[in-house]
């Protein structure tokens, strides 16, 4: 079996470069950040083009029309695609794949601070993947990706996978997160006289509040299939049962996404100063903010939807908070721009990424706000404007970061430039597909169209085909992105060998 | 799934063809449009804003870095816009807490094929009838699965926890039918949740509500008892054929000696379906739940009597 290893570093042009060898064994035992940073990218991106696939289902339902899908593949769809794509996609890319690729690179070390740690991250996900694509076949049910109860308990024989394949991607994330923050906390010590930069920083923060995040998670699907397999009655019995598991629930995965925000800010920083070629230590300003906004994160956001249910008082500080979080986003932005506005800023692919995440952030963050504002997060609840936000941060916002941190790191992995032109274009595609896709859903869902499956409203059909349509676009960029980034692989081998 | 010929008309139309039939559905428009507004602006202005920076400095160049200025304008900003949303949010939402003295009260539960609706008369209906401009109280009882009441004309989303009991209100102002419908993940067993919601103009309500308020008193007291049966919503739950369901059935109910839950013989007579109606809990029949309401005040004594008749006269 071929597989890749470093080449010696006095290669010329191929310098830094994964030259192809036989040794598989140091491959999938490696501690090299680099090997595991393609390792993460490669099982990530097959993820992804997983969760891309079921999400072909869930547009083509609308241009299907009415009875084109049953209800209960559809709802095995919508289960699995937020499945894998939260717990095998948003979680683990930017500690697995980033924090490997640049971190070591900006402390000048040979390796991550707990490398068989970060090595046992890597397998854990391998082994989420594995149960993931085996509760896809058996059939999840109908719970959600958010394991709705009473159905989580009750249906989906393939649930129980799915649970384990969470739990194992929790452990992954806890893995991956003490071997990021390790690595931070002996870096900026070792550094601490010329400063630790903006994406360490972001990465720390963001890690600590994923293993958080992760632990709660762990214990409230571990005690949902434990009640599955009868040995304990938390959720299901009794009043209120649905809130008591949406709380836990709700405040862990919130605070995870609160943490992807934060990393997805880091990692676009990191790209932006290797842009402007001076790379430089954060400021106080640009930390203070990441850290006010994985503070509100957690305690914003997290209680929020518990809050709003709990009592009129917590609902009202829960608003408060999460209104709040707006804030230092948008003081971090500013700092970076500022940042940006003082130099030369070359267009590459890796900033025109960038342009993109700030798009999504801008339209998906500010379209969040009504999530937060009371009486417009109590209408918008279970309606697919809900979906349309979480889709333009974590699809829009987040892919476009994790891309421009691909590109920003692409010669080093594949010792090759991609076709910039090439790039750029797919971006264009990208953001245009993603604004109109999940913008699509932001309108439908304003106007009544429910979320999970609900009833398909003919007064939404308009709003269903454009964002239809854009899932289209959407989808060409995404797979002229792939495609670009392959074809330059492959070139750059051929020249290697020839 | 055709587009329309006029396709800026197709456009907008999903959105502004909502109308805003409640008092608060303005509130919550204006707290949507300066969020949606603000989006849509900042996003081409940061857009494009990094793309001329881009075009601008492709070559190089240096600019004075207004960073401290650009930040603390930020802080400001972004500050006074998250007061505003907060601010008017809170206001509208404060709004919908408190439900107004003298509200009309309607109960709504969930049954098997769907809403039903409960008025202070004792009528029972699958459809909401609703005043225009006067202040309604919805009260909801929690069913063993969680559910919605969404209604997005009157941008109204109610959620209802399992086993727990809600309040609500809204005032429409705009007479029209609309659907109410359930937004929560439907059960396997279940049916799409959903509902007619007809708002009545003045003086439409009060003249529905007299039809519906029960059956002529001068009708013979079996009559008068079979259209209390139908019309007070005792086929929710009671049979005439022998069935049963949440409730005995009528049928060949009465002379017989019935055990109630804790094993006390208790005889069906008369003075039993009166207490029943009036005080259901008093003696609750072995293999029922208590779940029945109170129909004290809310069943006329002819229409009581009427009942009692009617159930003698089945086989």
């Amino acid at each position: 079996m071929k597989t890749l290893h470093e080449s010696h570093p006095s290669s010329g042009a191929n310098a830094g470069r994964l030259a192809v060898t036989d040794h598989a064994d140091s491959w999938f035992v490696t501690t090299d950040p680099r090997r595991l940073s393609i390792l993460f990218a490669i099982v990530i991106g097959l993820a992804l083009v997983a969760g891309s696939f079921l999400a072909v289902g869930l547009v083509a339902r609308p241009l299907g029309g009415p009875g084109s899908l049953a209800r209960e593949d559809l709802q095995s769809l919508y289960t699995m695609h937020g499945l894998v794509l939260v717990f095998l996609v948003a979680t683990p890319v930017i500690p697995g794949v980033f924090g490997h690729a640049f971190l070591p690179r900006r402390f000048g070390f040979d390796s991550m601070v707990l490398p068989r740690v970060g090595l046992l991250a890597f397998h854990l996900l391998v082994t989420a993947v594995v149960l993931f694509a085996i509760a896809a076949v058996v059939a999840p049910g109908r719970a959600g990706w958010t394991f709705d109860v009473p159905f989580a308990i009750e249906q989906g024989s393939g649930l129980w996978l799915a649970g384990l394949g969470v739990l194992f991607s929790c452990a992954s994330t806890v893995c991956a997160g003490a071997c990021v923050v390790a690595t931070v906390a002996v870096g900026g010590h070792a550094r601490r006289e010329s400063g630790t930069s903006v994406f360490a920083w972001a990465i720390a923060i963001a890690s600590l509040l994923a293993v958080v995040a992760a632990l709660t998670l762990s214990a409230v699907v571990a005690m949902l299939l434990a009640e599955r397999a009868g040995m304990s009655s938390v959720f299901a019995a009794g009043a209120a049962a649905d809130e008591r598991f949406a709380s836990w629930f709700w405040l862990a995965t919130h605070a995870a996404l609160g943490a992807i925000v934060v990393g997805a800010l880091g990692l676009v920083t990191e790209v932006v100063e290797g842009a402007r070629g001076e790379p430089r230590s954060a400021d106080t300003v640009s930390v203070a903010c990441l850290v006010a906004l994985a503070l509100l994160s957690f305690v914003g956001f997290g209680i929020h939807v518990p809050g709003r249910d709990v009592s009129p008082f917590g609902a009202v500080v829960a608003s408060a908070l999460a209104i709040a979080s707006g804030v230092p986003v948008a003081v971090f932005l500013a700092r970076g721009w500022s940042r940006l506005a003082d130099g030369t800023v070359p267009l590459t692919p890796a900033l025109c990424w960038v342009i993109a995440f700030a798009v999504c952030l801008c339209a998906g963050g500010i379209a969040a706000a009504a999530l937060a504002i009371l009486p417009t997060a109590t209408y918008l609840d279970h309606t697919t404007y809900a979906t349309g936000v979480f889709h333009l941060l974590f699809a829009g916002a987040l892919l476009s970061a994790v891309f421009a941190g691909v590109y920003h790191a692409w010669r080093d992995w594949s010792g090759s430039e991609a076709r910039a032109g090439w790039a750029r274009f797919a971006c264009f595609l990208f953001v245009v597909g993603a604004l109109a896709t999940f913008g699509s859903q932001l309108a439908a869902g304003w106007i009544g169209a429910s979320t999970r499956g609900g009833p398909n409203l003919a007064s939404t059909s308009s709003w269903s085909l454009v964002s239809a349509l854009g899932g289209v676009v959407l989808g060409v960029g995404l797979v002229l992105t792939g495609w670009n980034l392959l074809q330059s692989w492959i070139a750059s081998e051929g020249e290697a060998r020839g | 799934m055709m587009f329309p010929s006029s396709v800026p008309a197709w456009f907008a139309g999903d959105v502004t063809s909502l109308p805003q039939a409640s008092t608060f559905a303005a509130g919550v428009d204006r707290a949507f449009e300066v969020v949606t507004w603000f989006a849509v602006f900042l996003t081409v202005v940061v857009a494009g804003g990094l793309i001329l920076l881009a075009i601008a400095r492709r070559d190089g160049g240096t600019a004075s870095s207004p960073a401290r200025r650009v930040v603390r304008w930020t802080w400001i900003g972004a500050s006074l816009l998250a007061g505003v949303f907060f601010v008017q949010g809170t206001l509208v939402w404060a709004d919908l807490q408190v439900v107004p003295r003298g509200a009309f009260p309607v109960r709504v539960a969930v049954g098997e094929k769907g809403f039903t609706y409960t008025y202070p008369n004792g009528h029972v209906a699958d459809e909401l009838h609703l005043p225009v401009d006067r202040p309604v109280k919805l009260l909801f009882r929690g069913d063993r699965r969680p559910y919605t009441f969404a209604v997005p004309e009157f941008r109204l989303q109610v959620p209802v926890a399992v086993a727990t009991d809600h309040v609500a209100w809204v005032q429409p102002t705009l007479a029209g039918e609309y659907v109410a419908r359930s937004n929560a993940r439907p059960t396997a067993t279940t049916v799409e949740l959903s509902s007619i919601v007809v708002v009545h103009a003045d003086p439409g309500f009060d003249k529905w509500y007299e039809d519906v308020s029960g059956p002529s008193l001068s009708l013979p007291p079996v009559e008068l008892g079979r259209a209390s049966y139908q019309m007070r919503g005792c086929t929710q739950c009671h049979t005439i054929d022998g069935t049963k369901l949440v409730g005995p059935s009528f049928k060949g109910f009465l002379a017989r000696t019935r055990r109630t839950k804790d094993g006390t013989p208790v005889v069906a007579d008369d003075a039993y379906i009166v207490e029943s109606i009036q005080d259901p809990q008093a003696k609750v029949l072995e293999g029922f739940e208590p779940v029945m309401p109170s129909f004290k005040g809310r069943l006329r004594d002819a229409e009581i009597a009427g009942l009692v008749a009617f159930i003698k006269s089945l086989p």
